[in-house]
């Protein structure tokens, strides 16, 4: 007994504190055990989806059209392993650069072969067309085959998207490298399926539709990976982390969806309280009033239907009512709806609240302000709310953070709050895990700084009783 | 006795709680600087006859009148009245949201439109008579019962009324504590103010009162100063109390 600090309370909370951290290591391995990301890759494997990549894209790309893509070959020197996001390849890369392989003579023999093309074409003889068509090609494949190719390194990138998923990913800059030197005869259409052929050439470098094009390209599905298993348990979970979270927040500036869905839902909820507390409290005064002077019958018959309805349907069904039937016909925006909606359902618990309260206080309260001479209206103002108000406090801000939740379900109409924030990062990425954890994070700290604020504020009061 | 410039006049008083009939035809008189002591037994009515005075009830029937004022006139001026009455109850009431001062000083500063300075100048003055002078600063939950209910009374004070209702004042006390509020009544009372007080303190109504009630099933049964009160009851049913409480 002589370190009293190690009672056995101090063992108690040490034991739970041992037991809620082993939950949570358990809860955080386990969570991101399934995404299994490795990026340990040899130079072979790397090689596999980058050719399966360049194989798939004239296919791709030139529907019925010429292009030299074919003629462009990577080969992987080295994989390097990315901070967070990705396979850094190091590679060669060889290209024809058809600008200047083809000649102005050659140019003109094929703007022949394409007219008499068009005309073959525009008459409906498709047979002719398509012969003409191929030889064209041909001709221009001729042309190039006999070319010097050009040959440099260039950096590309591998994205896994999910197990087994890859993405090859090239920067603007692997784009002009690979591909810039060369100049594409056939043109490639915004939508790809459709191109048609077009005797033009194409500066790809200065083209961005082509630019994005080949880019597409390299969106590899289904890519079945041999990934070696290395790396312990921890790194690994560790590093998926890392890659989810970038993914999720960091690229594309993502997280930008949050912190604006989080703006809107705290208006939404700001908003809707206040217009909650001031319609609640004078639905409240007004119940009380009439229960006990007996007068606002009719009006005490109104406030009882709203709060029938309000509390007898659940605040989804009545935002979706608000919206699409009420509001929406005229043209009412969905914040303004929301905003409508979440005040109206807020004040009627407000207004049960409130009224609880009021009637809580001693009814000698009552009594010494009339008996000073005070009539009831300025009893109630100087007497009975203040005391009401302090008592109903703590309830009222539960009331407040229920709404905070509650608001989430504006995503129903549409209004980019923080749980649409969510659900667009998670429809972006595919990834469920960080952005849901993320939106629940985020309203749980928010509801914790509230608790916290509320419990301030109530000490404060409570001191004033002292 | 004049009944004319009776300050209080009560006619044909009747109240009842739904099918209960507690005041059951009152009629009585108060003059200008009576003590009026109204003792009974519980249910008999003595406190609804009071809390009728100044219309925290209303009559079911009667009126009455305060200096020759009809206030249970329908377009009578209920909050001016109760102003001029004072009322101290027996669960002292005090607002417990507000300083000892404050309690004091918004019924003059919002009813009388007394400046703040005028108003808190009163409060302490009125303390300091009860010897709580030192407690303006502090909230009703850190006093004793018997200072709360000091303070009550000079909160009512504070209104300058004319006439100054007590309802039981010193029940909800602690032996020890009844004392110092009787004594506040006692001094209240040689100052002259008019005074209705119910309660069950017979030392009190005996040393103070000017005339005592004694009231029985909804009548008052008897009244008449203290001497004649208790040295020679009439009522069969007031010496009956009498034997209990005395």
């Amino acid at each position: 007994m002589k370190k009293k600090k190690w009672d056995l309370r101090s063992f108690g909370i040490l034991g739970l504190a041992v037991v809620v951290l082993v939950a949570l290591a358990i809860l955080i391995t386990t969570s991101f055990a399934d995404t299994k990301v490795s990026r340990e890759m040899s130079v072979k494997e790397a090689q596999r989806i980058v050719d399966t990549g360049f194989s798939e894209l004239p296919k791709k790309v030139a529907f019925g059209a010429v292009t030299v893509f074919d003629h462009s070959k990577v080969t992987v020197k080295s994989c390097d392993y990315g901070n967070n996001k990705d396979v850094i390849l190091t590679c060669e890369y060889e290209t024809i650069d058809a600008a200047s392989e083809i000649s102005k003579n050659q140019k003109d023999i094929i703007d022949n072969a394409y007219a008499i093309y068009r005309r073959e074409k525009d008459a409906g003889n498709m047979m002719n067309a398509t012969k003409l068509r191929l030889a064209i090609r041909e001709q221009i494949e001729g042309y190039i085959e006999n070319a010097k190719p050009l040959s440099g390194e260039v950096t590309l990138y591998l994205y896994e998207i999910e197990e087994g998923k890859f993405s090859l990913y090239l920067s603007d800059e692997a784009v002009d490298t690979c591909f810039g030197g060369v100049v594409k005869i056939g043109k490639i259409a915004d939508s790809l399926q459709t191109a048609e052929y077009e005797h033009e050439t194409v500066d790809i470098k200065n083209n961005g539709t082509v630019r994005t094009a080949i880019k597409d390209c390299f969106k590899l599905s289904n890519y079945d990976s041999q990934k070696p298993e290395t790396g312990n348990f921890v790194v690994k979970a560790w590093r998926g982390f890392e890659y989810d979270f970038h993914r999720n927040f960091v690229e594309d500036g993502r997280w930008a969806y949050l912190v604006q869905g989080l703006g809107t839902t705290l208006s939404i909820t700001a908003l809707a309280g206040l217009m909650g507390v001031v319609l609640g409290f004078l639905v409240a005064i007004i119940r009380c009033t009439n229960q006990m002077t007996g007068k606002l019958v009719f009006i005490d018959r109104i406030c009882q239907v709203y709060l029938t309805v309000v509390r007898g349907t659940p605040v989804m069904v009545q935002l979706l009512i608000i919206y699409f039937v009420l509001l929406l016909p005229i043209g009412v925006p969905k914040f303004l709806s929301a905003v409508l909606c979440f005040g109206l359902n807020s004040g009627a618990y407000v207004a049960e609240i409130v009224r609880g309260g009021i009637m809580s206080i001693d009814k000698g309260q009552n009594e010494a302000g009339r008996s000073l001479g005070f009539n009831y209206a300025q009893t109630m103002v100087h007497f009975i709310m203040p005391q009401a108000f302090k008592a109903v406090l703590p309830a009222l801000a539960n009331e407040f953070i229920t709404l905070l939740k509650e608001s989430s379900v504006a995503f129903y109409i549409g209004v980019a709050d923080l749980t649409q924030g969510g659900l667009k990062i998670r429809s972006l990425t595919y990834s469920n895990y960080m952005p849901l954890i993320a939106v629940a994070l985020i309203y749980l700290v928010i509801v914790l700084v509230l608790t916290k604020l509320v419990g301030i504020l109530e000490r404060r009061l409570r001191k004033s009783e002292r | 006795m004049n009944g004319n410039d009776a300050l209080i006049r009560v006619s044909g008083l009747y109240k009842s709680f739904g099918e209960l009939e507690v005041l059951k035809g009152i009629d009585t008189r108060i003059q200008k600087g009576e003590v009026v002591v109204i003792v009974g037994a519980s249910g008999s009515g003595k406190s609804t006859l009071l809390r009728t005075l100044n219309l925290l009830e209303n009559p079911t029937a009667g009126s009455i009148f305060f200096e020759g004022e009809e206030v249970t006139h329908r377009k009578a001026d209920v909050n001016r009245h109760r102003q001029r009455m004072g009322m101290v109850f027996q669960q002292f009431n005090l607002f417990p949201h507000m300083t000892i001062l404050k309690n004091m000083t918004i019924g003059p500063m919002k009813l009388l439109k007394k400046s703040k300075e005028e108003a808190e100048k009163t409060a302490l003055e009125l303390l300091r008579r009860v010897g709580l002078e030192d407690r303006a600063g502090a909230y009703p939950n850190q006093l004793s019962g018997g200072q709360k209910q000091r303070v009550a009374i000079v909160r009512a004070l504070a209104m300058e009324p004319e006439v100054m209702l007590f309802d039981e004042p010193t029940s909800a006390l602690d032996p020890e504590m009844v004392g110092e509020v009787l004594e506040v009544m006692k001094d209240l009372a040689k100052s002259g103010m008019t005074m209705v007080v119910v309660t069950h303190e017979m030392g009190f109504a005996r040393e103070v009162g000017t005339r005592i009630m004694f009231m029985n099933e909804g009548v008052i049964a008897e009244e008449a100063p203290p001497a004649e009160f208790f040295g020679n009851p009439k009522n069969q049913r007031l010496k009956e109390f009498l034997s209990k409480v005395l």
